[in-house]
C-alpha cells in the first residue's frame, strides 16, 4: 500500500511539474506549426495497428492501458 | 507573441493560410483497414481483420465506427506443471480429454475461437476550443460478451499548445465458459464425472478513467502523459485454468502431480498506470518513444518501453523499424504449483501471464503511397517472452523442467488507407 | 432558368463567369461530368457571393457590420471570422504592425482622386487614436473594439474567396482548376506532367497591355496597388497605401506589387506589406524568395 501511495504521489509531481513549467515557455505560435501538422507528427499514428497490439499484449501479458482505456471486452485474460 | 525571425514571412504566411484555409477541406471520409496473421511456435494461430471508417458530418461533428473480427485456434498453457509421466486432462466441455506428454508444459489444444467487435464514437466541437466524444462498444465470443459506454472531453489551452482531458468508461462483461463456470479450488473432474459448477455464466464490470495531457514543445517536438485508472469487480478468474498440486518432498515421487485444482483470483483489481509519450522530428525523420509504468493492487508492476522510428524517403515511401520492451513482476498469488500438505493461499493462480516475465518485440513497417490519398502498409512483428524456467517454489522432479518455455510468435499485417 | 452565373465548354475546359467583390470573376475548370460541372459553377457562385456578403464591409447586417457598430460591447463571432480574426493577428504580428485590419477608418481623411491633399492634422490625430489592432481585445471567440474603431477585411476577403473555392474543387472531382477573381488568382494542376495554367500579367499602368505570362501548376498569384488612385501632397505623388501608424500614405511605394506564391492569400498579404515597405519594396521582396513584379512610375 506504501507503495502504491508513493506511485500517486509520483504522478503528481510529474504532471504538477509539467503543467507549472509549461506555463510560458513551451508552444509554439500559430504560424510555426507547420512541421507539427505533418501527418507523421500525429501522436495517434497508425492507431488502428497499435490498437490491434495493444489487444494481443493485453492476452498475453498481466498489464493493460496506459495509452488508452484498459482494454477488456475480451475473453482472453 | 514575438515573431520568430528565422522564419520568413512567406513561409509563416504559409502556415497561417493553410490554417485559415484548412478546416474546409476536412470534409471527408477516412478508411483504415489492416489485417492480420499471428503464429505462435507450436501454440496459438490467429487471423484478424479491422476495418475502420471515420466521417466528418460537417466541421464539428464526426462519426467513427470500427469493425473486428478475429479467429484463434491452437494450444495454450492450462496452467498445470510438467510432469514425469503422461498427464491426462478434460477438456473445459468435459468430453473428450487429452494427454500431456512427460516434461512438457501441458497446453490445452481445444482452444477455437472467433470474435466479432463493433464500436462507434461520436465526437463534437463544442466550442472553438473544447471537444466532447461519447461512444460505446460490443464484443462477442461463444464464451463471452462484452458491453461498454464510454464518453470524455478536452480543452484546448495556451493557444492550442496544451490538450487536457479526461474520458471515463463503464464496460459489463460476461462469461459463460463451455461447461460452466468453475468453482474456485475445485478439483478438475475426470472424464464422465459430474462437477457442480457456480452456474453458467459469471460476470465482470470494469470502471476506466483517464486523464490526459498533451503539450506542444516547440516547432519539433510534442509530448503527452496520461494517468489511467481501473478498477474491476467480479468474475476475474480464466475459467479454463487450473493449477498442480505436487507431492511434498517427504512422499515417494517428489513434485509429481496429484491433483488440479481450479485456480482462484480476487474479485476484485485495480489498475493504475502512467504513460508517457514523446515525438519527435528529427531532420525530416521522426522518433516516437513512450514509457509505461504499470502497478495494480495484484501486486504487478511493469515497466513498458516502445521506440519507433520513421525514416521518411524522398518518394513519401517511409520505413519504421520499432522496438518494444516489457518486464513484469508476478501477481502476489501466483505459484508455479502448489505442494501438497501445505494449506491453500487465499488466492492461487498459475497462469504464467501473471508471473515474473519479459517480453520483446521487434517490428519493421514499411509504407508505400498508392494513388492520391491511399496507403498501403505491410509490417512485420516478432514478439518473444521468457520467464524464469526454475521459479522459486519447486520441487523433486519438477527443477528438472523449463516451468517457461520461452513463447516466440511472429505477425504479418497488411493495411490500406485512403480518403474519400 | 436564368441564373446569375454563365457556364460554357470549349475545347475541353469549363469557364464560369460572374461578377462579385466588384471584380469580373472567372472559373476555369476541367471535368469530365456535365453534372459535377454544373453543381461546382453553382457552389462557386453562392460561396462567393456568401464570403461577399458576410465579409464586405459595405453590407449592413453582416458581422462587419455588428463588429463595427458594437459600440465597445464584446462580440461573439462564428469560427469562420475567428478563423479571418487570428489571420489577420498574424498578419499585424509579421509586418511589425503595418497591415492592419482596423486602418481602413483613414480612408476619411484623404482623397485618392490625383488632387492636391492637405489632410486635417486635429482629425487625423483623432483618427489615429482609434486605429491598431493592439487596441482591439481578440479573446477568441469574443472581439470587443473601443468605441468607434472600425475593422474590415480588405486584402483578405477577395483572396480568401479565391483559394477557397479553388480548395473545394476537389470535393466535385475536379483536379485542375483556376480560380481568377478580378486579377487574384489561384490555380491547381496536381498533375506536373500535364500542361500548366498560363495567366497573363497586365502592366497595371497601362490597361489592356500583357507585360508578361506566368506558367503555374499550382500556386497564387496577387496584385497590390493601382496606378489609377493617388493623390498630391506637397506637390508630391503618393499610392493610396496608408501607413496606420503614421495615418500618411506610403512615401515612394511601388504604383503595384504582384507576387506569385503557393496561394492567393500569401500572395496577396505579400504584396501589401511589399507596398507598406515603401522604397524598400523590392529589398523586402527579394528576402523572401518568391517570383514578384514591382512596378513603378
Amino acid at each position: 500500500m506504501n507503495n502504491s501511495k508513493w506511485h500517486v504521489l509520483l504522478i503528481l509531481i510529474i504532471l504538477l511539474t509539467f503543467i507549472i513549467s509549461g506555463c510560458t515557455s513551451l508552444g509554439v505560435n500559430v504560424w510555426e506549426r507547420d512541421i507539427l501538422a505533418s501527418p507523421h507528427m500525429k501522436l495517434e499514428k497508425n492507431a488502428i495497428e497499435r490498437e490491434m497490439d495493444d489487444h494481443i499484449y493485453f492476452s498475453k501479458e498481466g498489464s493493460s492501458g496506459g495509452r488508452g482505456f484498459g482494454g477488456g471486452g475480451c475473453g482472453c485474460n | 507573441m514575438q515573431l520568430n525571425k528565422q522564419l520568413s514571412i512567406k513561409s509563416a504566411l504559409a502556415i497561417a493560410t493553410t490554417v485559415l484555409l484548412g478546416a474546409q477541406i476536412a470534409k471527408a471520409t477516412d478508411v483504415e483497414s489492416t489485417l492480420l496473421i499471428y503464429s505462435e511456435k507450436d501454440r496459438v494461430s490467429a487471423g484478424e481483420g479491422a476495418v475502420s471508417i471515420k466521417h466528418e458530418l460537417n466541421e464539428t461533428q464526426n462519426i467513427k465506427i470500427k469493425l473486428t473480427f478475429d479467429a484463434l485456434t491452437g494450444a495454450s498453457p492450462n496452467g498445470a506443471a510438467p510432469a514425469s509421466s503422461v498427464q491426462t486432462f478434460t477438456r473445459p466441455s468435459g468430453n473428450g480429454s487429452y494427454d500431456i506428454q512427460p516434461g512438457i508444459i501441458p497446453l490445452d489444444d481445444t482452444f477455437k475461437d472467433s470474435r466479432f467487435a463493433v464500436s462507434g464514437t461520436y465526437t463534437r466541437k463544442l466550442s472553438r476550443l473544447n471537444n466532447f466524444f461519447i461512444g460505446a462498444n460490443f464484443s462477442g465470443e461463444h464464451d463471452y460478451t462484452s458491453l461498454g459506454v464510454n464518453t470524455g472531453f478536452s480543452r484546448d489551452f495556451n493557444n492550442r499548445n496544451r490538450t487536457i482531458s479526461v474520458s471515463v468508461s463503464f464496460t459489463s462483461d460476461k462469461v459463460n465458459p463451455e461447461g460452466g463456470v468453475p468453482i474456485p479450488y475445485d478439483t478438475l473432474a475426470l472424464i464422465g464425472e459430474s462437477t457442480s459448477r457456480l452456474g453458467p455464466n459469471a460476470t465482470k464490470k470494469v470502471y476506466d478513467l483517464l486523464l490526459g495531457v498533451t503539450q506542444t514543445i516547440n516547432r519539433n517536438t510534442l509530448f503527452r502523459a496520461n494517468y489511467s485508472r481501473s478498477h474491476s469487480t467480479g468474475y476475474l478468474n480464466d475459467p479454463y485454468k487450473f493449477f498442480s498440486v505436487v507431492e511434498n518432498s517427504s512422499s515417494a515421487n517428489p513434485g509429481e502431480p496429484l491433483t488440479y485444482l481450479y485456480e482462484n483470483r480476487p474479485d476484485a483489481r485495480n489498475k493504475n498506470s502512467i504513460y508517457t509519450q514523446c515525438r519527435k522530428f528529427l531532420n525530416g525523420n521522426v522518433i516516437d518513444l513512450s514509457y509505461r509504468f504499470f502497478w495494480d493492487d495484484w501486486g504487478i508492476n511493469s515497466h513498458t518501453i516502445n521506440l519507433f522510428y520513421l525514416f521518411d524517403f524522398k518518394n513519401n515511401t517511409t520505413l519504421e523499424p520499432h522496438i518494444r520492451w516489457y518486464h513484469q513482476s508476478a501477481a502476489d498469488f501466483y505459484i508455479p504449483v502448489q505442494i501438497d500438505g501445505s494449506s491453500n493461499q487465499q488466492f492461487t493462480t498459475a497462469d504464467y501471464r501473471l508471473s515474473t516475465f519479459s517480453a520483446v518485440t521487434l517490428g519493421l513497417q514499411y509504407s508505400i503511397p498508392m494513388q492520391a490519398t491511399h496507403t498501403l502498409k505491410l509490417s512485420f512483428e516478432y514478439y518473444r517472452q521468457f520467464g524464469d524456467s526454475s521459479p522459486p517454489g519447486l520441487i523433486g522432479s519438477l527443477l528438472r523442467y523449463d516451468m517457461f518455455p520461452t513463447l516466440n510468435a511472429v505477425m504479418f499485417r497488411v493495411g490500406y488507407n485512403f480518403s474519400f | 432558368m436564368n441564373k446569375p452565373y454563365k457556364l460554357s465548354y470549349k475545347n475541353s475546359i469549363w469557364t464560369c463567369t460572374f461578377q462579385a467583390m466588384a471584380s469580373p470573376c472567372e472559373v476555369l475548370f476541367i471535368s469530365s461530368s456535365e453534372k459535377d460541372a454544373n453543381l461546382f459553377a453553382e457552389f462557386t457562385f453562392d460561396e462567393t457571393k456568401r464570403i461577399e456578403s458576410k465579409f464586405s464591409r459595405y453590407l449592413p447586417d453582416n458581422i462587419v457590420h455588428k463588429i463595427n457598430s458594437s459600440n465597445g460591447f464584446k462580440i461573439e463571432v462564428d469560427e469562420e471570422t475567428s478563423r479571418m480574426l487570428d489571420f489577420a493577428n498574424q498578419c499585424y504580428q509579421l509586418s511589425d504592425g503595418l497591415f492592419d485590419i482596423s486602418s481602413g477608418l483613414l480612408r476619411n481623411c484623404w482623397t485618392f482622386d490625383g488632387t492636391e491633399q492637405t489632410p486635417d492634422k486635429d482629425k487625423l490625430s483623432t483618427m489615429l487614436k482609434l486605429i491598431g489592432w493592439d487596441k482591439i481585445n481578440w479573446e477568441p471567440p469574443h472581439i470587443q473594439l473601443l468605441s468607434g474603431m472600425e475593422i474590415d477585411f480588405g486584402g483578405i476577403g477577395k483572396e480568401y474567396a479565391v483559394d477557397h473555392v479553388a480548395d473545394i474543387a476537389l470535393s466535385f472531382k475536379i483536379s485542375k482548376v483556376m480560380v481568377n477573381f478580378g486579377g487574384d488568382i489561384r490555380t491547381i494542376n496536381p498533375d506536373l506532367d500535364s500542361p500548366p495554367w498560363v495567366i497573363g500579367i497586365e502592366n497595371p499602368n497601362k490597361e489592356n497591355s500583357a507585360i508578361g505570362k506566368i506558367s503555374l501548376h499550382n500556386g497564387g498569384i496577387a496584385t497590390s496597388g493601382d496606378s489609377k488612385r493617388f493623390c498630391l501632397h506637397h506637390g508630391k505623388r503618393f499610392g493610396h497605401i496608408l501607413n496606420p501608424k503614421t495615418g500618411y500614405p506610403i512615401e515612394n511605394a511601388p504604383t503595384a506589387v504582384s507576387v506569385v506564391s503557393e496561394n492567393c492569400t500569401q500572395a496577396g498579404i505579400i504584396a501589401t506589406i511589399a507596398m507598406l515597405h515603401g522604397k524598400d519594396a523590392e529589398q523586402f521582396l527579394e528576402s523572401q524568395e518568391i517570383t514578384f513584379k514591382c512596378y513603378r512610375d
